[in-house]
Parts: structure tokens; sequence; C-alpha cells
């Protein structure tokens, strides 16, 4: 960890979050990092203020409406604008701050984006040293440009849908947004390949991720398109924890069901209290052995046969494990066989993180004070140890509009100049502790 | 303006399986030199993985390996001797990065833990990936995508809430969290040095990188107690959501109203019926409250449709709505993204390969992808082109049996 004064890798950059939920997360990797994220909200209020969860601070706090959880937790360490887009006035203060910037991330729909004058050309020719990221739910190219898109939305058309559940039920989705996490992470490592490309001596330049493009990558793999397109399988969900069930294609493109000759692979049984997830390999078949044996009797493995490799099948363990685990707590099941290198784990609730005990030990969770409500909150903490330039959560999420004035400050308007965009109501310059409002939830963008 | 960012920067790479090597696939695909070090004795695992061509011993016929490594130089050195470790020294020397996912202390035990490192070049940015981090009590345990899952509580959190607490069949962190945070990390890490002349060791937990992506439950649970659970395809910002039954055997159409006035639009193309009239509906909360019963009413109306022609409808009414599609899908009906991210890679052993592209698209130009490199194949070139060896050296090495 750094020693004397805080460092951070990041802190001489400065960023434009002009996100909406797609986006939001890539921006918070580089506010964690210390660069200086200015997000730029509606003098109405940051819809993203009115996502659930709540929180409801109570009345001492002056919170117009319970406040987002979700909000808190994407915005920590940024600064927050009340700029009105909408407004030509607006739209200068914002050429203004894109001059001075080195990022501007945003997530608004292609044809929106070129309505409010974010198109590469125009922010290019404004700062040709910037790196303006654009997220979107299918790109910025391609016939379903213009689709709108959703986490659902972005799920189902990767292919990640399809591999998550039980054969019997709909197809599902992954918790917490997954999609836009995914398109985020990839966009924010875009981004910081152009700023590389500056510090070598390069300009700057238009990184584009699509919400569909970013989460296709996890489902080509996995799934692996090769299945299709070699083998002419279809893997689908199994609903035990791999892919396993699969179609075959015959000749004609008919579909059959059943599986591609392997036996389908296990990798979650009930315990006494619960499940674990447990995955047998051949190649671990002596500690798999001596790890069931210390549960009970494990003779269907030991038989003379399976002195011989070639004779041993995953299939084989199946049975055991099923019957020797269904007595036994999970944490030992865990803890029992990783002591003999097995890759077992627990399946816990989220809860369960906050009694892990390896998490404990690094001091993974963070907690943040927040005077504005009256209370400290635990975070979810670093994603990465820096040894110079720690991750750090400084400071909660603004209020609405909170560094209006001082933003526009550092961008050298007067006094005289500020309180006329006020006058405006180009500017909002009282900032508030919004939630969810029912005026402000009609702010929405809605693509229509 | 190129589309090569990061052509300059050379990452010395030891990462092997998925989460690691899907970290520096990246960087190489947007123009790093990146060496792939494996050994002969001991290759990565996933030259040895599905989906396979022929010999089953063969390290360069996997399909999965081929996907993780595109763009990369592979050489050989054997890291069980001294003179091999002696040369990876030399090209820690000209990198700007070296980066692992071993779980344990294995570079520790080759001599090339950072401080070591460091010794040889002060600057050099390490990244080290194991599953559990390199501290703690638990640094030694093992996993990989669904072990972090469970364990995490995805798990907990994912599909129907009758059912047991399955997950998914994708190894998502491996694709998502791990390999971005990690890449995302060591590039920070270099700007930093850029502007600094100091390099840094950068420890990446696996499950700590995971738990990052479940930032708001996690802080929900912390301020008010609540678990999110399974809830299927609800959503707790949006009604109806969720996933629909088409014509044919398991056909679907994902349907998300994310606004007031998609709602508005959604009804008009159900043919304005009396009971999506009701004034209930017109706000979210109403029909958040009402999500089951639009479930049913919505499932009724998908259930006999054509699945694309209903995305084509809904799509043109600016409603979200997307098929689940399968890989089949992806490649045989996606126009969209066959055009932008289909990509075929021919490979010696493995002919003609489907993957993905480089999902990060710079100045509107797809990146070129090279085929994964064949066990040891740019040995030669590394140490002629790269590090730049005398002849008699390199011939020392081969007779000397080092760069196997």
């Amino acid at each position: 960890m750094s020693q004397g004064p805080e460092l951070f890798a990041l802190d001489d950059l400065r960023v434009i979050d002009l996100t909406d939920e797609c986006g939001v997360y890539a921006a918070k990797l580089f506010a964690d990092l210390g660069a200086d994220v200015i997000r730029v909200e509606s003098p109405k209020g940051d819809p993203l203020r009115t996502q659930h969860p709540l929180f409801d601070p109570g009345p001492e706090s002056g919170a117009v409406g319970p406040v987002s959880l979700p909000y808190l937790h994407f915005n920590s360490n940024k600064r927050a604008i009340a700029l009105d887009l909408e407004t030509s006035e607006g739209r200068v203060v914002l050429e203004r701050l894109i001059g001075d910037a080195d990022v501007v991330l945003e997530s608004y729909h292609p044809t929106e984006a070129e309505r409010i004058g974010l198109s590469a050309d125009r922010l290019a020719s404004v700062n040709r040293q910037l790196v303006h990221t654009s997220i979107t739910g299918f790109g910025l190219s391609g016939p379903h440009r213009d689709y709108i898109s959703s986490d659902l939305v972005a799920q189902a058309m990767s292919g990640l849908m399809v591999l998550t559940g039980f054969p019997d039920d709909p197809p599902a989705r992954l918790p917490a947004a997954q999609a836009y996490h995914q398109v985020s992470l990839e966009a924010a490592v875009g981004t910081m390949a152009v700023i590389l490309q500056r510090d070598l001596g390069g300009g700057g330049g238009h990184v584009e991720l699509s919400m569909q493009d970013a989460l296709a990558v996890s489902t080509a793999q996995t799934a692996n398109l090769n299945h299709w397109t070699q083998l002419k399988v279809v893997p689908l969900r199994a609903g035990t924890g791999n892919p396993a069930r699969t179609f075959e294609v015959d000749d004609d493109g008919a579909v059959t069901a059943g599986g591609h000759g392997a036996a389908p692979r296990r990798t979650i049984f009930e315990c006494s209290d619960g499940w674990a997830v447990i995955t047998p390999r051949l190649v671990d078949w002596e500690p798999s052995v001596a790890w069931l044996s210390e549960l009970g009797v494990a003779s269907a493995l030991t038989a003379p046969k399976f002195d011989d490799p070639a004779a041993r099948q995953l299939a084989d363990f199946y049975p055991v494990i099923e019957r020797l685990v269904a007595n036994v707590p999970v944490e030992r099941v865990y803890h029992g066989g990783q002591a003999h290198g097995l890759l077992n784990a627990p399946v816990r609730t989220m809860a369960g993180l906050f009694e892990d005990e390896q998490l404990r030990a690094r001091g993974f969770f963070v907690e943040l004070e927040h005077p504005e409500l009256g209370t400290t909150l635990t975070y979810a903490g670093a994603p990465y140890q820096l040894s110079e330039t720690p991750w750090q959560l400084r400071r909660p999420a603004p209020r609405a509009g909170e560094h209006t004035e001082e933003v526009l400050r550092d961008l050298s308007y007067s006094d005289t100049e500020i309180a006329r965009l006020a006058e405006q109501g180009v500017v909002r310059l009282e900032h508030a502790l919004v939630g969810r409002t029912a005026e402000l939830r009609h702010a929405e963008r809605d693509p229509s | 303006m190129s589309d090569t960012p990061l052509s300059g920067i050379r990452v010395l790479d030891f990462t092997w399986m998925i989460a690691g090597t899907m970290a520096t696939r990246p960087l190489a695909n947007l123009g790093a030199q990146v060496i792939k070090v494996e050994s002969r004795a001991r290759v990565d695992g996933m030259r040895m993985g599905n989906i396979r061509v022929g010999d089953p011993t063969n390290p360069d016929a996997s399909v999965v390996f081929n996907d993780c490594n595109t763009s990369k130089l592979g050489m050989t050195i054997d890291l069980g001797r001294p003179e091999g470790i002696a040369l990876v020294k030399q090209l820690v020397a000209i990198s700007d990065v070296v980066v692992n996912n071993f779980s344990g202390t294995r570079m520790e035990r080759w001599g090339l833990d950072y401080e070591a490192l460091r010794a040889i070049k002060p600057e050099i940015v390490m990244m080290q990936m194991p599953v559990m981090g390199t501290t703690g009590p638990l640094r030694d345990y093992r996993g990989n995508g669904p072990h972090i899952l469970a364990m995490l509580g995805f798990n907990d959190a994912t599909g129907f809430p009758d059912r047991p607490p399955m997950g998914t069949d994708v190894a998502y962190p491996d694709f998502s969290a791990n390999p971005n945070h990690g890449a995302f990390a060591l590039l920070a890490a270099l700007h930093y040095r850029q502007r600094t002349g100091r390099g840094q060791y950068i420890d990446l937990s696996q499950i700590e990188s995971t738990a990052a992506l479940l930032g708001g439950p996690l802080l929900e649970y912390t301020a008010t107690g609540h678990l999110i659970g399974r809830t299927g395809n609800a959503d707790r910002n949006h009604a109806p959501h969720g996933v629909y039954p088409c014509a044919g055997d398991d056909r679907w159409i994902a349907i998300a109203v994310t606004t007031d006035g998609m709602w508005r639009r959604l009804r008009e193309l159900l043919g304005n019926p009396d009971w999506a009239q009701e004034e209930r509906f017109d706000t979210v909360e109403g029909r958040l409250a009402a999500s089951e019963e639009l479930d049913v009413a919505l499932a009724n109306w998908t259930h006999d449709q054509d699945r694309y022609e209903l995305m084509e409808r809904l799509q043109s009414a600016r409603i979200a709505a997307g098929v689940t599609q399968d890989v089949r899908d992806l490649v045989e009906h996606d126009e969209h993204w066959r055009e932008r991210q289909l990509t075929y890679l021919e490979h010696p052993e493995l002919g003609i390969t489907a993957t993905h592209g480089e999902p990060i698209r710079i100045n509107g130009q797809r990146a070129e992808l090279t085929r994964s490199p064949l066990l040891g194949e740019h040995t030669d070139y590394v140490l002629r082109e790269v590090l730049r060896l005398p002849d008699d050296e390199v011939d020392a090495l081969y007779l000397a049996g080092v760069l196997q």
C-alpha cells in the first residue's frame, strides 16, 4: 500500500460523464482511481436518482423522496453539474466542459447523441485530444443500430439467457444488471487504451462499444460458436451449472433433442444445509476419492477396475457425491474439498460475503460516511489492489447539482455569467438531496 | 487516426486458461505486443480444452484456446531451468507489463516475484490475478468462474424462486469482471508510469473483482438488510419486463417496457384492448403492482407469433425487445451481430474456426485479429527480432534445450 501522501493513478484526467445506467459503471472505474469525473444531469435531476432499491434517510435529512442506493453506489467520488442540454446555452457550456476534458463517456441512443451534438466528428472538432467513448445497445453501425436495448434485451440477444436456468423454464437473466457492467468494463478498457495512445505521443480517438457485442463474448466462447459452425450442435441451458443440454441438427437442419455423446456434467449438489459447487475432474481422481472417503463409504470409486485411468468416467462420481454430501454442511464440503486441492465452493447468499474470512482478512468491504444521510454505509470495495495508487472511496455520490457553481468556476465563468445562466434555467445552483420523485421519474429518457 | 492505440506496449504474458488470457486479449487486439510464455512441460491448460480437433494430445488443436489468445505471440521457455529464468529476466528488462493468473506462489518459486522484477526494471507493472488474491488465509484455494459465481451469491439471485440455485451455464466472471478489471488496472498503472516513471504491483483477487459487479445489491443488503434472491426476469424498476413464449419449441422474446411512453406504444401494438386501457397501467407503480397479470396477458399475445418478426414490430414501435438467441441464431439469424462481430480465423490444425471479434472498436474500425500462436511458434522471432540476441546465443539456447 502507498506510504506518505495519497497518490492516484488517474488524477490528471477529467472525465465528463454523460451516461445513463448502461455506462455509469465505466465512469465509476475512473472516479475510483482518482479521475475528476463530472456527471452532467438535468436541472430536474438525474433519472438514475429514482432507481430502486431505495433508502429512506428520514425527514431530518431534508431528502426529497427516498434515495436510490444504486445511484449512491455508481456515483461515489464524482462531481455533479445540473445543466440543461435541451437549451442551446446549455450545449455551449457542455462544449466548454468538453474542450477542457480528457474523456467523454456517453450512452445516448445514436440518434439522440446526434440530436444533442455528440457525434464523434463534432466532439473531435471541439477537442482533438479528446477520448470520446460511445456506449450503445447495438453499436453505431449495422442493421440494428437504432434498436432499443436494456439489460434484459442485451442478455437475450447476446445468447446469455438461453444458457441460464432449467430446460423447462423460460431462459433467465443474470442479476444486478450485468449487461451494463460488462459493457462499462470494456468501454473503460477501450478508453484507457486511447488515453495511453495519447501518453505515447498520439492523439485522441473515438471508442465504441455495444452491449450485445460486449456480452456475446461470454457466450461465443462458453457455448462456443463452433459447436454450431463445425459440429452442428446448439448448447442450451441444462440447469446443472454447465452447458450440457444440446440439440443435434441433421443435414436438413432439423433439430432433435438429445446430447452429443458425453454424459451431462454436474456441478451443484445438495448438502445438509444448502448447496455446494463440486466439480470433479478426472485429473483429480485420487484426491477426489480421498476426500469422499473422509465423508463415508466411497467403495464404488475404489473398485479394482478404476486402477486403469481409462476406465474412469465423470459420471462415476455423481451418485457417490450425491449420497455422501447429503448429510454434510456446505462449509465443510467447501473447506474439506479445498484441503485436498479440489475445486469445491459454497453456494451462498450475498449475506454470506460479509462472513467470508478471505474477504474480511483482505478488507474488501469499505465503510463510507454519509453526512447528508446522517449515517455510514458499507460498500463493495476495490476490484483490484494497486500498490502505489490504491482504489479509494473518498466521498459519497453528489447531491443533485452539488458542484454546478464549482465546475462553472473551473471553466472561468464569472459570477455574472453564472447568475445569468441560473436565471435562464440553463444551470441550477441550489442543490438538494433528490431521490425518487414522480416529477423526476417522468424525466427519464424515452426513445420515442 | 490509428485503430491500434497500444502499439509500442510490450506485455510479458504468463496467463493461462481464460480469466487471465482474456485480460491480455484486448491488449493484443488493440496493438500491444503480447508475448505469451509457456513451457512444453506445462502448457496453457486451455490448449488441452474443448472443443478439440483430432489428436487429444495435440496442444494446437483447441478452439477455446484459439478464441482467448488472438493476436498474441507464443514462445516456449523451460522455466524449470536457471537458464530459462535468466532468459525470462532478459525479456522483463524490455517489457512494460508482466501478468499472470497462477494461484499460490508459482512466480515466487521461479524467482519472478515483484521484488525480483523490479530489481531488473524499476518501472515494471506487474499484475497477479489468482482466484482468492495473493494474501489472506484462503489465498491457496482454487476455483474458476462457476465457483466464484456460487460463492458470491450470483446463483442465489439467478433464476426462478421455486428452483434450486443452479446459476448460469456461462463462466461469466472469466469473461467479464476478471479480465476487464485486470486490463483496466494495467492500463491505468501504465498511464501513471508514463506520468511519473513509477511502476507498481497489482493484486487482483478474482472473487473481489467479481463481487464489485454486485455493488447495488450488496449496498442494499448493508443499508436495508434485504437480499435480492431469485426473481426470474422480473425487475423492480420496470414492468412489464420478462421473457415471453413465441411460436415454436423453446422460442422466446425478451420485452422490457422501461418508460411510460413505451407502455403506451405497446398498448397500441396490442390493438388497444379494453384490459390495457385501465388507468392503473399508466404509471410504472401500477404496472409493477400488476406485473404478473401483465405477463400473462403479454404471453397470450406473443405465444403464436414468430419471434424475429415480433422483435421487428416491437422495435419499429421503439419498444425494447430482443429474441433470446442461441449460438446458432447468432451465426445464422443475426445479420447485425454477424456483420459487427463474427470472425473466422484460419488455423493450420483447426481449419477455419468462428470466434467473436474485439468488441472494443476504435475510430469506427473493427480490429484485425490474428489466430492464436501455435505452441512455441514465435520463440525464434522473439529471441532474434524482439530481444535481438546474436545468433550464437540463440543457437546455444536451442542446443541446451532451454527453449522447451
